[in-house]
């Protein structure tokens, strides 16, 4: 009996020496073709951010490709990406540093910290760069190609989406909740020659997305806020001479989550809806109300389950339609594919929260 | 020819002599109410009391993870550390105090670490239907208690530890036990940098670093009294502890320029009157608690300007009062009885104005000799439940217009079990249990704002459990071997899910099915000036969630997260004349950290052991002891990307009058 157990013990010894580093495995090598990357937050404070790549021609999906080849986590929150010709950067909102990768191999290259709560990424040029903060209230300014903080834009309030319009950027103040005398009904502009503030213009609540029309109009989607009175409203705006030029209010109740714009700059992609059950819609730059059939129902899509979108993006070669599927926010997501008119082509699934959307 | 459990019960604590007085003067006092002598070997283990008092200088969740059947979810030293019992979670793990729960009205759950086993003088684990008197040990239920002898003389015990990371504990007690009356002290404080090197896996590349902002002071202090007068007792406990703890980053956060820590202090206190007669007594018990937590979270803008994240403050005050009643009935057959009455009342930074619950509880068993070897126990308990509700037409009213719900029933929740002794194999005994229980909301169920879910239903378990006892003594050799089987099924099982506001919100969408094994085993051997101990247990829980919400989202089927399919932990120890050699042995086997079938590390995290040893000796009043945890130094994670020491030494000095 005695010897048993020693031999037991013995033997959980003997084990515990091979058992001690359960994750040697090899770097994978990856060599990424033309297709859309999904960055998949993960749960808050968990760290399982995880990026995925789908092929559209071959239709593969390779998922937890930063830890394969880099045999580490991505991170806390992956909130969003960025890619130009010398790389790729993806923000990690609760780590609250850039990491910088190779955009074909994906090989980690350098890191950014020291911000507060990063969001999202405004390529300028090889030496410039500006980063949304949530919680500190202004641009963090970096030279992408040293990974290197070099200024600060200070704003006033805490910034989130950004888009280029000629010689300024414009950024949306979507965010008071840790800076509470701060605005989150506004945009501002910037100028990127100075980094300073220049103008400002009042929108209504929570403006969450912003893009750039084929008119050089900019359309700003807000969901109007978290607390009734809510005001949920889409504008478009001319940026030069910073007036409305028309605003849709959407009904009580509806809460307009993201929107995104074709290649072309004609068509709006709106999901909209209560907070679990957005739908898409989609709206032409020329219309003058708002779209009331969504061109894909959340509630009765073609396995007959309700689907929990958050983010969509068009993709420029064809116009197909991609949409995440956050599902119960635990377990893995799915990326829906549909075509330009609506109809469901294929899924595949993803990480834990799909989030962000980019075609390379 | 045969006999009943009682009697083996009882000739079994004769057979084992030493400590058992009669009743009245052993101070049984601040123990469990529900002591039932028939049923006591069954659905019940005490930690051995050689082991406590070796570790009286670390926390609860250490004494458990390698000691007990419990497992123990901890994010560091110094850091949260919750129970999962027979394949539940930390909330359905239910700790008594003296009999008194110790659960937080707002999370439901006890933090471990923060009790430290010096505070206590007795642990010991229950399940099935031994959990019946109260709400809430759906899973199973930690009795911690204090007892000390009369008539003892003069007590002075000092323990003082120094340890890697620069950790320091020093233990003290001081007393009189005297015929009739016990004073007794009992003061510690324990710190540590807790900067212990680890290897970072989560950076690129891998680096060793230090561990950063984890260092933690605990002090506290507990007086008691206790008064014997000729059929009654009187007896007083206060417990009285402060905390401040920092909080560490997660591995990939290690860089983060973030403040957090958390503040913490109670007073508990029970006082307690307890009157015998010859055929029963009653004791009455009132008991008052104050607590209050201090959460903190800031990072730092570009200019250097702090954001604060969370500044929150949690204050609770809960009374309970009990009245327990035990009383001979006719031959063998016993009758419990209990009428509890609790008012919890809390105030926090994410009420919406002080929220009270009232709950009002009446509890009776019987248990006797049925027939010849065959031994019955039943229980019933009826709970009603008054909580304040917020009316439906406004949600954000102000606070004075909550209004209290008149007290609702929460329905009639009865157990069984019946014991069997098998007459021709001397120590072989095995019991079957059928019991149902449930357990409440927390008031952060209820009252989170926002989200806080006033419709919420309370949890319901049912269980049924099987326990085949083997016990074998003689003079040198002890032997204790036990299986337990259980089997559960919670319906309206609690689950924060995604709504369609922005929120999260708790639901009773889960319907979780625990079933699992689990296996103990102690023996022990003299041999002239030797003494061998070896003890072990090995969990084997299986934990799913089988509702249509997880069929929706296809993770029916899938081990809950954080709860391993397999544990084990082992002890065996050496003495040679005043010489001691002891070793630990842990092992957590794989769990999942979500609920996706994928090989990712962050979905699930692999399986580690870990080995500890100590070397004492005794000399006069004094002890030494030399530790090493974690002997061969493994990294492991026990909670996902939370770094863990290596190995560690410690020194352990004790003076005992």
């Amino acid at each position: 009996m005695k010897k048993t157990l020693l031999d037991i013990f013995i033997l959980g010894i003997i084990l515990s020496f091979v058992s001690c580093n359960p994750d040697n495995k090899e770097p994978e090598e990856k060599n990424i073709a033309k297709g859309l990357f999904i960055l998949n937050e993960g749960t808050f404070t968990y760290a399982n951010s995880s990026l995925t790549f789908y092929d559209p021609e071959a239709d593969t999906v390779e998922n937890n490709l930063f830890y394969r080849v880099n045999l580490a986590p991505l991170g806390d929150v992956a909130n969003s990406m960025a890619i130009d010709e010398n790389g790729m950067y993806i923000v990690v909102n609760n780590s609250k540093y850039i990491y910088k990768v190779d955009e074909k191999t994906l090989k980690y290259e350098a890191k950014l910290d020291g911000l507060t709560s990063p969001r999202h990424i405004m390529l300028i040029d090889e030496n410039k760069a500006y980063i949304s903060d949530q919680e500190s209230t202004g641009l963090w300014i970096f030279n992408p190609s040293t990974m290197q903080k070099t200024g600060f834009v200070e704003t006033g309030n805490t910034t989130e989406k950004m888009v280029r319009v000629g010689n300024e950027v414009v950024v949306t103040n979507w965010s008071n909740y840790y800076q509470p005398n701060t605005s989150n009904s506004t945009i501002q502009f910037i100028d990127i020659e100075t980094d300073k503030l220049v103008d400002e213009m009042t929108v209504t609540a929570e403006p969450n997305s912003i893009v750039l029309d084929k008119n050089n109009n900019i359309w700003v989607l807000c969901s109007g806020g978290y607390m009734p009175p809510c005001e949920p409203a889409l504008f478009c705006i001319n940026p030069a001479t910073r007036q409305i030029v028309k605003r849709f209010d959407f009904a009580d109740g509806e809460y307009p989550y993201s929107m995104t714009i074709d290649k072309s700059g004609e068509n709006l992609y709106i999901l909209n809806g209560t907070f679990g059950a957005l739908d898409l819609y989609k709206m032409s730059v020329e219309d003058a109300e708002l779209p009331v059939t969504p061109l894909v129902n959340s509630q009765q899509t073609t396995d007959n389950s309700p689907k929990v979108f958050s983010t969509v993006a068009v993709s420029p070669e064809n116009g197909d339609i991609y949409l995440t599927d956050v599902k119960d926010y635990m377990q893995n997501g799915d990326v829906l594919r549909y075509d330009n008119n609506g109809h469901f082509l294929s899924k595949f699934e993803v990480g834990i929260i799909p989030g962000m959307m980019m075609f390379n | 020819m045969l006999i009943i459990l009682s009697i083996l019960f009882a000739l079994s604590v004769t057979a084992l002599a030493q400590n058992d007085t009669i009743y009245l003067q052993s101070v049984e006092v601040m123990s469990s109410y529900v002591s039932n002598k028939v049923s006591k070997e069954t659905m019940e283990r005490k930690i051995d009391t050689a082991i406590i008092k070796r570790l009286k200088t670390v926390s609860l969740s250490q004494l458990l993870i390698q000691h007990s059947p419990v497992f123990i979810k901890t994010y560091g030293p110094g850091s949260t550390a919750s129970a999962s019992f027979r394949g539940t979670t930390a909330s359905h793990t239910l700790v008594l105090w003296n009999g008194i729960q110790l659960n937080s009205p707002t999370l439901g759950e006890v933090d471990f670490s923060t009790i430290p086993v010096f505070f206590t003088d007795e642990v010991s684990l229950q399940w099935g239907s031994k959990t019946s008197a109260n709400s809430g040990g759906l899973g199973g239920v930690v009795n911690v208690a204090n007892k000390q002898k009369f008539n003892e003389g003069l007590i002075l015990d000092v323990r003082q530890t120094y340890g890697s990371f620069n950790t320091w504990g020093s233990y003290l007690t001081l007393g009189c036990s005297a015929k009739n009356i016990i004073v007794r002290l009992k003061a510690y404080r324990n710190s540590s940098d807790n900067d212990f090197t680890y290897t970072n896996i989560a950076t690129i590349p891998h680096q060793e670093m230090k561990q950063k902002n984890a260092d933690f002071v605990d002090y506290g202090f507990m007086p008691e009294m206790q008064v014997r007068f000729k059929n009654s007792l009187l007896s007083l406990v206060s417990w009285n502890q402060f905390s401040h703890r920092n909080y560490p980053q997660i591995m990939p956060n290690v860089f983060n320029n973030t403040k957090e820590y958390a503040d913490t202090d109670f007073s508990r206190n029970i006082l307690s009157y307890k009157y015998y007669w010859n055929s029963g007594r009653v004791e009455v018990k009132s008991a008052y608690f104050h607590e209050q937590q201090n959460y903190f979270l800031e990072s730092y803008t570009s200019n250097g300007k702090p954001v604060t994240q969370n500044n929150s403050l949690n204050k609770s005050d809960v009374f309970r009062q009990i009245v327990d009643l035990q009383q001979d009935l006719y031959k063998t057959w016993k009758l419990y009885a209990k009428i509890q009455y609790d008012y919890e009342s809390v105030e926090s930074s994410y009420y919406i104005g002080r929220k009270n619950r009232n709950l009002l509880s009446f509890y009776a068993a019987v248990d006797g000799k049925v027939y010849k070897d065959l031994d019955l126990r039943l229980t019933l308990r009826n709970d009603i439940i008054g909580r304040d509700v917020t009316p439906v037409a406004s949600k954000n009213v102000a606070p004075e217009n909550t209004v209290s719900e008149k007290m609702k029933s929460e329905g009639f929740f009865p157990t069984a079990t019946l014991i069997y002794k098998v007459p021709f194999v001397k120590g072989l005994s095995f019991n079957a249990g059928y019991s149902h229980n449930y357990r409440n909301p927390t008031l952060n169920d209820l009252y989170w704002n926002p989200g806080g879910n006033e419709n919420l239903k309370g949890e319901n378990g049912k269980t049924v459990d099987l326990d085949i006892n083997y016990l074998y003594e003689d003079l040198n050799f002890n032997l204790d071997l036990r299986a337990g089987l259980y089997y559960s099924k919670v319906k309206d099982w609690i689950q924060w899910v995604p709504t369609n506001y922005r929120y999260w919100m708790p639901k009773n969408v889960s319907e979780v099915l625990a079933r699992g094994l689990e296996l103990h085993l102690n023996a022990n051997y003299r041999y002239a000036l030797w003494n061998f101990n070896i003890s072990g247990n090995y969990v084997y829980s299986h934990t799913t969630d089988e509702s249509e919400y997880a069929q929706q989202y296809g993770s029916d089927g899938e081990q809950l997260i954080y709860i391993p399919l397999h544990h084990a932990n082992a002890f065996a120890e050496v003495k040679w004349k005043t010489w001691n050699l002891n070793y630990t042995f842990e092992f957590t086997g794989e769990r999942n950290t979500s609920m996706n079938d994928n090989e990712f590390f962050a979905y699930r995290l692999p399986y580690y052991m870990l080995h500890h040893i100590s070397l004492g000796k005794q000399l006069n009043k004094f002890r030494l002891e030399f530790r090493i945890n974690n002997l061969t130094n493994n990294e492991y994670q026990t909670v996902l990307w939370r770094a863990m020491p290596g190995r560690s030494c410690e020194i352990y000095l004790e003076f005992k009058l």
